[in-house]
């Protein structure tokens, strides 16, 4: 630490997509291109792989890129990114082959709110048979077509239904670097870290590594994954399970090859529900990418290995019992802290929850923003700020761990000891109980999402609650909803411009090979 | 209107004539392409902006000849009026096209359906030897691809250099208010505040007088709505 206490290096420890977000975010928002402003240094393992199956993300993930400085035609042609629309829930509800409707997407475009609060509506059947995402977005259907989100004239980040990315996490590492290196400042150490060194104050002082010598620096960001070398290893800060709210704490994730090259490409997520967990399943435009996520205390690993393989058979055929899957065990659970002292933690070592949501990158993405613009000036300026911090982060990830108990806790499935154990209330998060318990008798509102950092919002809520068939008794409210005639015209007008939007809009195969050969323009 | 590009070969095409281009019937399109050669032209008759293209989002250089889609109001039953004519129509019924034996060799072609081919007009052949006609129709076609490559040059260049901006274009006819979206134009502040030598670039390339013409001509948008009304009291 330098005598004034003025921070002015920060050392991001670890390579992966968390590591080379962190330092995009720091770099850009403290100019580390100027001399005066504060340098960032990236020291990355040359030995050790990066998780990189973190392939999903969500809209946000857009602004990022764009508040970056990075052009969409480069990441989509660099990262071979495909368009992501929704996550499409299957076998979620209903013990499979047990009911008609199998599936619910939870769409990126919000409700169309025209003046008219649709739910409500939806809810006393004034849009008949439809499904709730039918009835309140053209979305799902777009979707359904294997249809791409935007036209080949609008700029780059817009689109005529709101859209996030599938990707290849090695290559979004490797572009986030070149882009972090080449135009936002940031100095690249290929180097293992061999030691710690602590100052008197308790503080990290400097690393040491084996072939770059010591390094130090004002502030250190812990992003060497699930090890978590600094934040536990150096300052002790304990983890804080959660895998007694969520089950699921194995993946097992393969690659696996299109049918043909010219099968249609999915923008959607497919999450398909098995016996003890779900499968993920993530088309690029070359491959998919696809793993069970499950719970061995309700299955094998062998079985879950065997189910897996089952999943894949009528897409790949008898390729599916040539696949080798690696086995992955995911930490469930989160920090006690995540800033302590000079060190703070982005990515695995701060947080993880299975990938259902795509929240790995979307809650590394938030907090690294969050800590760049919240970067103190001075040392003596930084524990109020950690604790806000600290208090903040917590927050979003107790947020995120309701949201994704939510899609468990309201299933109606009851053919393994998995989904009953989920149905369970004792599992059931105290925040998420109470939400539920209001929701039971009206239907959510703004006002139940009441703070700014909510990582899920009111929308999101929507479409599980009412894809999961949670029931809200309208009953003793109809008398305060006048307006279904309204109504009825709102859910035809979305009917209508659904069918005219199909009409329009590329497949998305066919968006994204022009948008490969041609570009698309910045205005 | 069909369209039916076939090769032109002496032996076919030996007895048909074709008549003046600027007879065609062009009723139903409301732009129509550009090279960066002839806006300073197109541009004393008709406003001629950006647009893109919607298969490939590319911008491209077009002469706008209506308000409303599907309007040309340069253009009637009888062909084109006294007015700059677009040298895509003047190449009518001709076109370069790529072989499709594989190797991708740019042939003469012409469309044997269009209502220009006919026993009206200028012959082709004489003898089974070309005539002086057909020798210079050929020669505006070669060129006029060579034109289209610069003009696509030029266009990424003025992507590059961020000169295009957004605008709807709005005017009034007979106290209607009429908007045109997806028109892109340069912007002039902008282009005033390249860099000396990115701006000494365009005046040797000799740009400048093809976008200063483009910016006049957007006055010309109040042409189109005269004509418009004139044709509407009609």
């Amino acid at each position: 630490m330098r005598p004034d206490g003025h921070i002015r290096h920060i050392l991001i420890v670890g390579g992966g997509t968390a590591g080379w977000l962190a330092a995009s975010h720091l770099a850009r928002r403290l100019r580390a291109t100027d001399p005066e402003g504060v340098a960032v240094t990236l020291l990355e393992s040359p030995d050790i792989p990066i998780i990189g199956v973190g392939e999903g993300t969500v809209p946000a993930f857009r602004q990022t890129l764009k508040h970056l400085g990075i052009r969409e035609t480069d990441f989509i042609r660099e990262c071979d990114a495909t368009f992501k629309q929704s996550i499409r829930f299957v076998d979620w509800v209903h013990n499979p082959g047990s009911h008609p409707t199998r599936a619910y997407h939870h769409v990126f475009d919000y409700p169309a709110v025209d003046g008219l609060d649709p739910t409500p509506y939806w809810l006393m059947g004034a849009a008949g048979d439809k499904s709730y995402v039918d009835a309140v977005s053209v979305q799902g259907q777009v979707i359904d077509q294997h249809l791409g989100p935007k036209l080949m004239t609008q700029p780059e980040y817009e689109g005529i239904t709101n859209y996030a990315y599938h990707l290849d996490a090695p290559k979004l590492a490797a572009f986030l670097m070149r882009h972090a290196t080449e135009k936002l400042g940031v100095k690249h150490i290929l180097a293992n870290v061999t030691g710690v060194e602590m100052a008197e104050s308790g503080d990290i002082a400097a690393v040491e590594t084996d072939r770059a010598g010591r390094v130090d620096a004002d502030l250190f960001v812990d992003c060497t994954g699930f090890s978590a070398k600094l934040i536990e290893g150096a300052m002790g800060v304990r983890f804080v399970p959660k895998s007694d709210v969520l089950f699921c704490e194995h993946a097992l994730a393969v690659q696996v090859p299109y049918a043909s090259p010219d099968e249609p490409l999915p923008s959607c997520t497919h999450a398909t529900a098995l016996d003890a967990g779900w499968v993920w399943d993530i088309g690029l435009t070359d491959r998919r990418g696809t793993g069970y996520v499950y719970s061995s205390a309700h299955t094998s690993h062998e079985a879950a290995e065997a189910a897996l393989r089952e999943y894949l058979r009528p897409t790949i055929g008898k390729m599916a019992d040539e696949v080798t899957p690696r086995r992955i065990p995911m930490r469930i659970g989160m920090r006690e802290k995540f800033w302590q002292r000079n060190c703070v933690a982005i990515g695995l070592s701060q947080g993880f929850v299975e990938p259902l949501e795509a929240t790995g990158i979307l809650v590394y993405d938030v907090t690294a923003r969050m800590l760049a613009e919240q970067m103190p000036g001075t040392r003596a300026a930084m524990d109020a700020v950690a604790s806000r911090f600290n208090e903040r982060v917590r927050y979003g990830w107790d947020r995120v761990i309701d949201f994704i108990k939510l899609h468990y806790c309201l299933t109606k499935r009851t053919d393994s000891d998995f989904w009953q154990d989920n149905r369970c209330e004792d599992g059931i998060p105290e925040h998420l109980a109470e939400q539920l318990a209001v929701w039971r008798h009206q239907p959510p509102t703004a006002y139940d999402f009441a703070t700014r950092y909510e990582i899920f919002n009111l929308e999101n809520y929507l479409y599980v609650l009412y894809g999961m068939e949670f029931e809200t008794d309208m009953v003793p409210l109809a008398g305060r909803y006048g307006e279904a005639d309204a109504a009825r015209r709102l859910f035809d007008d979305i009917g209508r411009e659904a069918r005219e939007l199909c009409g329009e809009l590329l497949p998305h195969r066919e968006l994204i090979a022009r948008i490969k050969r041609y570009g698309l323009q910045t205005i | 209107m069909t369209i039916n590009i076939v090769p032109l070969q002496a032996t076919i095409h030996d007895k048909i004539k074709v008549k003046d281009p600027r007879s065609a019937v062009i009723l139903d399109s409301q732009i129509l392409p550009l090279v960066i050669q002839e806006i300073p032209a197109a541009a004393a008759d008709m406003p001629v902006v950006f647009v893109k293209n919607g298969e490939t989002g590319q911008f491209q250089a077009v002469a706008l000849l209506g308000l409303e889609s599907k309007e040309n109001l340069f253009a009637g039953p009888d062909g084109w009026a006294d007015v700059y004519v677009p040298r895509i129509v003047m190449n009518m019924p001709f076109k370069l096209v790529n072989l499709e034996d594989g190797t991708g060799r740019l042939v003469y072609g012409i469309d044997d359906a269009s209502p220009l081919v006919g026993d009206e007009g200028d012959a082709l052949y004489e003898n089974g030897t070309e005539t002086d006609y057909l020798q210079m129709r050929k020669q505006g076609l070669q060129s006029y691809v060579e034109q289209d490559m610069i003009t696509n040059s030029i266009i990424k260049l003025f992507v590059d250099l961020d000169l295009f901006v957004q605008k709807s274009l709005g005017v009034d006819v007979k106290g209607q208010r009429i908007q045109l979206d997806g028109i892109y134009l340069i912007d002039e502040s902008k282009l005033n505040a390249l860099a000396d030598d990115k701006f000494l670039d365009l005046r040797k390339r000799g740009i400048l007088p093809v976008i200063y013409a483009h910016l006049f001509s957007l006055q010309q948008v109040r042409r189109l709505a005269s004509l418009k009304a004139g044709r509407n009291a009609a």
